[in-house]
């Protein structure tokens, strides 16, 4: 894609994937676990379909076929021809993973296994036949409406397709033809005339459209006839912006009016479009195409946006739906029982009406920034403002108060503009069920997720990086936390499928999130004594039972004696509590053996600021996360305990403390004067560490810099801040650093 | 050097007229040593202020500053070539410039000039010859000042692009 346009394009229907995708995939789990209702279905149904369309239009082919059969197999659940069985569901949620797979792919522009997806396809394919076969009596009205979604598109493929390739539409509609005329094999359909006045408004050219492309692509629908209606103006009142003229469309189709509605739901928010004559009455074919339009409250973007300019239309249509005897028996149906929810719907989605807009998140990125900029130059002026204030006098207290206000200010602006970057943990939680029904079928367990407080909203900055902790703890419960099958599950009086819980919810100013499953809990016997092998803990050691569960967080600690393609490759719960811990995090376990085990990640609802702890090592400063520290000391020479090794240990209230020399390890010029400041810290994963630093400055919020955006990754040091005067301060990330020492410091004593 | 002479006596103000593509760069000067980089990388030029250093930092990397808001690594210029680390002080002049996507400040002595020099006249570097890291220059230009060595950002400090 060289051309910049086009990739914007791609780079916008592929974000909007996303988004449908985590909609598709909340729909479908709705409906697996019955917990849907009508609108589920249509919302799925949407989803699919509006991917297609986009697909479509940068010629993703594996995608629009895939989604193509996925969506007919929607269709047939949505008009009632398919029974959404316990099976059946199972494989749309398949699907719907699939869908992922293929965007994913169509994205990166990689292949894909195709065995997977024909054998998906097929089972697709099937459902399909057999929804179809289910109903006699009504055959030909359900292969019509079949085919409706697609031909929906063909419309839609012939103008996006157009503006860039004048062939490309053809194919499909060939496709849509070929379909149509296996039908009449089969079952032979007599046609009809169906007359449609197309009246565009005044957007109709300014949003793109072109009515000799309608007409072109109406020919695969059986067009028979066009008649221009309306005048041109005199020259001196055309504005080539307006289109004046409106046209009939006459065809002599086999197809259902409910099709041809299909075909022109795209522009129904951009021109007028009547039914007219034809073999049906006026006013019912009229209705039913308004009906069609709210009912399925579109296929797309652009027909959710279509909704609100017919709805003028609807407000008088309500009287008369339930006398309808519609035509599209299907359509009135889904109106009848649907109205709320298509109601809600346009309200919320549609553009016009701005509740909500979407934002490219680098722009608030920058208004995040630019917060933490005045908030840096707020620190330097109060900062200042202590030094003179002794002089300044009654000027001096005056603007104290003033630099206080504006500080308090400047607070609320930064939660404020925190809070628009604040998204609901859905969007990564919803990808979770597909991890765990992948994982159910490599380990032949059977599994249910649960989600809770999907709407617990965290910034965007966590969001992003939750998903891969998540997967791995998911994993691990799973493979470890659950029983070994269904039998074993029911030997122990549980029922045969295992339950895993994600929830999240808000605990003052963090983020919990819970991962129970009602699994084994954790098998400390197996990880005592794995811990033993590994040298971790020695024989003697007597543990309590808590800390054995926390073994699993120990780095190198796996009991996965057979690795399998799910866990223990190695990447263990240790990366995971390292990831956490990380992010300012930190990792609680409960286990309940026989009953289940309980993970709680607790999480700073941002990554964007921190509560840090200034200290002085050398000649510079830096800044300690203050979620680490536990607590400062004074170093008593007689509690420095040396090691053969070279290591140096402190003695703290009868404990042993691993003491760190933070000059040493930063290689900061060591001052000649020996320092007798610790402070301890809990790195999580090796417990508590003292470090000693020449001072300690104080405790005050800090604005997260990366280091990587300009440079790269710094060992030892998870970011930077700016302090009040300007100065960049580095943020240790204390379980890297350990890391550091124990190579620095022996090398140091090497020289 | 013979050769450089005679290019000595087309100034870059009528090189212009007869031909190619005009460049621009930035020159500066280190040990009295004149280096150019394409006034397109370059975004800003800040007089020098205390950096914050980074552990295990490269040898001739001074740490890093607060670019309104941003955080920049500075390499030294004169240590990138084997030198010794430049005495900073308040005259010394850190170029911010773009490497890929990437903003980076180089410490050197002063900023000299802006040059326009014709495509065609900048030559190439002498290879094989014991002359130091010459593969971290593109070309040579001569000016009525002297040669300017124009450098190649990318391979004199080498980012990584964000892959991991």
């Amino acid at each position: 894609m060289d051309d910049d346009d086009d990739f914007d394009f791609q780079a916008l229907f592929f974000e909007e994937c996303n988004e449908l995708l985590g909609t598709l995939q909340e729909h479908l789990n709705q409906l697996a676990d019955g917990t849907g209702d009508e609108e589920t279905v249509h919302a799925a149904f949407r989803a699919v379909h509006s991917v297609k369309g986009g697909a479509a239009a940068f010629g993703f082919d594996q995608l629009i076929s895939f989604a193509h059969i996925f969506e007919t197999v929607m269709d047939l659940i949505r008009s009632d021809q398919l029974d959404p069985t316990d099976e059946i569901n199972q494989i749309l949620l398949r699907s719907g993973d699939m869908m992922e797979v293929l965007i994913e792919a169509a994205q990166t522009g990689t292949s894909i296994d195709e065995e997977r997806i024909s054998v998906l396809r097929e089972e697709l394919e099937d459902l399909a036949k057999n929804g179809g076969a289910s109903e006699g009596d009504d055959a030909p009205s359900d292969e019509a409406a079949d085919p409706e979604a697609p031909q929906a598109d063909n419309g839609g493929l012939e103008l996006f397709s157009d503006a860039s390739d004048d062939t490309a539409g053809t194919p499909d509609a060939k496709h849509g033809a070929h379909e149509a005329t296996e039908e009449d094999a089969n079952t032979p359909v007599p046609t009809q005339e169906i007359a449609v006045r197309f009246l565009p408004e005044q957007e109709f050219f300014s949003s793109g459209h072109d009515p000799l492309r309608l007409i072109r692509s109406a020919r695969s629908l059986g067009l028979t006839s066009v008649e221009v209606q309306g005048q041109v103006p005199t020259l001196d009142s055309f504005d080539p912006n307006n289109c004046p003229l409106g046209w009939e469309l006459v065809f002599d189709t086999d197809k259902g009016e409910e099709e041809l509605d299909a075909f022109f739901e795209i522009y129904s928010h951009i021109a007028t479009i009547e039914f007219i004559g034809g073999e049906q009455d006026v006013d019912e074919a009229e209705l039913s195409s308004v009906q069609d339009a709210n009912g399925s409250a579109g296929a797309g973007d652009d027909a959710a946006q279509a909704a609100p300019s017919s709805a003028p239309e609807d407000a008088k249509k309500p009287a008369a739906a339930p006398s309808g005897g519609a035509p599209s028996a299907d359509g009135a149906a889904r109106t009848a029982t649907a109205p709320p929810a298509a109601g809600d719907q346009p309200a919320k989605r549609s553009a016009g009406s701005t509740k909500s807009l979407r934002v490219e998140l680098s722009r608030i990125d920058r208004l995040v920034n630019l917060v933490g900029e005045m908030l840096i130059t707020q620190a330097g002026i109060a900062q200042k403002l202590m030094e003179i204030q002794s002089q300044a006098g009654e000027d001096g207290m005056e603007m104290g108060h003033n630099v206080d206000a504006m500080s308090r200010q400047l607070r609320e602006l930064q939660e404020s503009v925190m809070a628009i970057r604040a998204q609901p943990v859905k969007s990564v939680f919803s990808r979770m069920p597909r991890v765990v029904r992948d994982l159910a079928d490599k380990l032949g367990k059977e599994a249910r997720l649960t989600l809770e407080g999907e709407h617990t909203e965290v910034d965007a900055t966590v969001i992003e990086e939750l998903a891969e902790p998540l997967t791995h703890m998911l994993r691990n419960s799973m493979d470890h936390g659950l029983e070994p099958n269904s039998e074993a599950r029911e030997q122990v009086g549980k029922p045969r499928v295992g339950n895993i819980k994600l929830a999240a919810e808000h605990r003052g100013e963090r983020v919990i999130i819970t991962i129970e499953d009602d699994g084994r809990g954790v098998n400390r016997e197996r990880v005592h004594k794995k811990a033993i092998e590994q040298g971790l803990v020695s024989a003697e050691d007597s543990l309590a039972p808590e800390e054995v569960d926390m073994l699993i967080f120990h780095p190198g600690f796996s009991t996965a004696e057979q690795v399998s393609s799910v866990s223990g490759r190695g990447v263990g719960m240790d990366v995971v509590k390292k990831k956490i811990v990380s992010l300012g995090g930190r990792v609680a376990l409960e286990s309940n053996p026989g009953k289940g085990t309980r993970f709680e990640i607790t999480l700073p609802l941002t990554l964007a600021v921190m509560d840090g702890m200034t200290i002085v090592v050398g000649d510079q400063k830096f800044i300690l996360p203050l979620s680490s520290v536990v607590e400062a000391l004074h170093i008593d020479e007689n509690a420095r305990k040396h090691l053969p090794s070279g290591d140096v240990l402190l003695e703290r209230r009868g404990e042993f403390l691993r003491l760190i020399d933070l000059r040493r390890v930063l290689s900061t010029p060591v001052t000649e004067h020996e320092v007798d400041m610790a402070i301890v810290v809990d790195t999580e994963t090796d417990g508590l560490v003292a470090l000693i630093v020449d001072e300690l400055i104080g405790q005050r919020q800090i604005v997260l810099k990366s280091l990587e955006a300009n440079f790269r990754r710094v060992e030892g040091i998870s970011g930077a801040t700016i302090l009040g005067d300007g100065q960049v301060a580095l943020i240790l990330d204390v379980p890297s650093l350990l890391g550091m020492s124990g190579g620095g410091s022996y090398s140091e004593m090497m020289h | 050097m013979s050769e450089f002479a005679e290019i000595l006596d087309t100034p870059d103000k009528n090189g212009a007229a007869a031909t190619g593509p005009i460049r621009q760069y930035v020159t500066f000067l280190v040990d009295e040593r004149s280096y150019g980089v394409d006034i397109n990388l370059v975004r800003e030029i800040k007089q020098w202020t205390p950096t914050t250093t980074l552990p295990n930092q490269p040898h001739y990397t001074r740490g890093v500053l607060n670019l309104r808001g941003t955080i920049v690594p500075v390499h030294d210029l004169r240590a990138r070539f084997g030198g010794m680390l430049t005495e900073a002080t308040e005259v010394h002049v850190v170029v911010i410039v773009w490497i890929g996507s990437k903003t980076v400040g180089i410490l050197v002595d002063a900023v000299s000039d802006i040059i326009s020099v014709p495509a065609d006249e900048i030559r190439p570097v002498p290879s094989g010859q014991s002359l130091g890291d010459m593969s971290a220059l593109n070309g040579l230009v001569n000016t009525e000042n002297g040669m300017v060595a124009l450098l190649d950002l990318n391979t004199l400090f080498p980012v990584e692009e964000d892959s991991f």
